[in-house]
């Protein structure tokens, strides 16, 4: 566990540092489309429930809370990639009006 | 075979994902390239799942293709009802189902460990995050009116759902969960500064804070954006307005407001100077010091004859000038700027009022074309902003 941790230590820090440097300036008005666009990579914790549908680690509730979950995760990246759509061709048609 | 398939494609899988969706993150912060961004991310989730289905074996990818699809379905569902141009708040029960989807991943992996373990601490905190995540975002659902507290909620549902992504991750010593998770859980909080940051706030301020201080001089529905977004409507432009004001003059902006004007020019735009006598400090200021930076006299038109300029102008560019495009104000007779020659930007394209707060001009009085929904501020130094400007214009020109 302490090996495993001690890497995980250090994708989490160089994580925190590419995340900062990533979101360093942004114009107000991509705000909305970036919240979507977190939506869709925070669903890749659709991958953490999968583990629970295995054997590797025993599910109490018979996969029922995984489930839910990949439910809940498929919904944000669904809808986040359908909202990053919608946002972007609001965009246009605005420039367009310019 | 299936043993080298999982050690070694897996995790290459995961790499390629990362890759991917850190560029797709990154083309979403810049206005020229946001179009990129979603196949990108789109791409990056493909390549996670694929990763994590060759990893865990092809056992269980049915129920994954079922729930998943039908989350997806429903989301998808849900977003196309979004208003066109959603506030940060109407956008945020988006990362906010997948923190409570995290939540749930780790409210299980507690009862999976010891709750006194390391582990069962990890799993608590990563089910914490998760649930809190999903919490605030359904209570924002609640707020239609987008305030920048509610802007930074928003902001802070993506840090709680990717760093309970990112918790679970460490639980599972699943890499891609890490980085994503981590990833987006910092920008989640890069983001909450950014947009407290531009309501004049600190992070902390806005979420504990409840006095309201900030100077919004009585204005609510404000719009503001960075040059960037305004050099890429100005130079698509045609018909380009420059209307100078006092703040010009103060920032000694002529000579990079001329360079603006050429720049557009350049792109083959028209571009006209519209002048005030009475603005500045003494009549006829501004013709002095256009006439100084070397504007020729024939792109100056008088307020008074501005108006059918002003109907077909595409984009207008109000430079620390308040007052003399305030129609609403000449037209009320109890205003003490009725009467004023003032210009009407009302049937104008895009307007970008570049200003350096909104206090209001010489004479006190609150412009409603600040609120118009074709008006965006771009808040600075009139200088500056001219030649962040020019910078913008020049580097998008090949």
């Amino acid at each position: 566990m302490t090996g495993v941790l001690l890497v995980a230590i250090y994708v989490l820090a160089l994580g925190w540092f590419l995340g900062l440097d990533i979101l360093g300036k942004i114009p107000p008005t991509l705000y909305a489309m970036i919240l979507a666009g977190l939506g869709v990579l925070a669903a890749v914790g659709m991958v953490g429930a999968l583990y629970l549908l295995g054997d590797e680690i025993p599910s109490r509730t018979e996969g029922g809370l995984p489930g839910v979950a990949l439910v809940l995760a498929g919904a944000a990246a669904g809808g986040g990639l359908v909202a990053l759509g919608r946002l972007l061709g609001a965009f246009r048609r605005g420039r367009g009006k310019a | 075979m299936a043993q080298v398939l999982r050690s070694t494609v897996a995790p290459l899988l995961y790499l390629v994902s990362a890759v991917v969706f850190f560029l797709g993150l990154k083309a979403l912060t810049r206005v020229r390239s946001a179009r990129r961004g979603r196949p990108l991310i789109a791409i990056g989730l493909l390549f996670a799942a694929a990763g994590a289905i060759l990893e865990l074996g092809t056992g269980r990818l049915a129920v994954f293709g079922a729930c998943a699809g039908l989350g997806g379905v429903v989301g998808a569902i849900f977003a196309s009802r979004l208003p066109a141009a959603p506030s940060v708040g109407r956008v945020a029960w988006l990362p906010g189902l997948a923190g409570m989807g995290s939540g749930l991943v780790a409210i299980e992996l507690a009862f999976a460990y010891d709750l006194w373990s390391l582990q069962g601490a990890v799993a608590a905190a990563a089910a914490f995050l998760g649930v809190t995540s999903g919490y605030v975002a359904l209570g924002l659902l609640r707020k239609p009116k987008d305030t920048p507290s509610n802007a930074v909620e928003a902001a802070l549902v993506a840090a709680c759902a990717g760093w309970s992504v990112a918790l679970v991750g460490l639980l599972v010593s699943n890499a891609i969960l890490l980085i994503v998770g981590g990833v987006a859980g910092t920008a989640g909080l890069a983001l909450g500064r950014t947009v407290a940051a531009a309501a004049g706030r600190s992070l902390f301020g806005l979420l504990f804070g409840a006095v309201k201080t900030g100077d919004s001089g009585g204005y609510d529905n404000i719009r503001s954006c960075g040059t960037e977004e305004a050099a890429m409507v100005m130079e698509s432009a045609h018909n380009v307005l420059i209307v100078p004001g006092l703040g010009m003059a103060i920032a000694q902006a002529q000579h990079a407001v001329k360079e603006v004007g050429e720049q557009l020019e350049k792109r083959g735009a028209k571009v006209r100077y519209v002048v005030a006598p009475s603005a500045g400090c003494i009549p006829g200021h501004m013709n002095i010091l256009l006439d100084e930076a070397g504007v020729p006299h024939d792109r100056l038109v008088f307020v008074e004859d501005a108006g059918p300029f002003a109907k077909e102008a595409d984009a207008v560019l109000v430079i620390g000038a308040d007052d003399i495009v305030n129609v609403a104000a000449a037209a009320d007779p109890k205003n003490p700027l009725f009467g004023m020659p003032a210009l009407d930007l009302s049937g104008a394209g895009s307007v970008f009022v570049v200003k350096r707060s909104l206090r209001p001009g010489l004479a006190g009085v609150k412009n409603p074309l600040f609120e118009q929904s074709h008006t965006t501020m771009i808040f600075g130094d009139a200088k500056k902003v001219m030649q962040a400007l020019i910078a913008e214009l020049k580097s998008s020109r090949h």
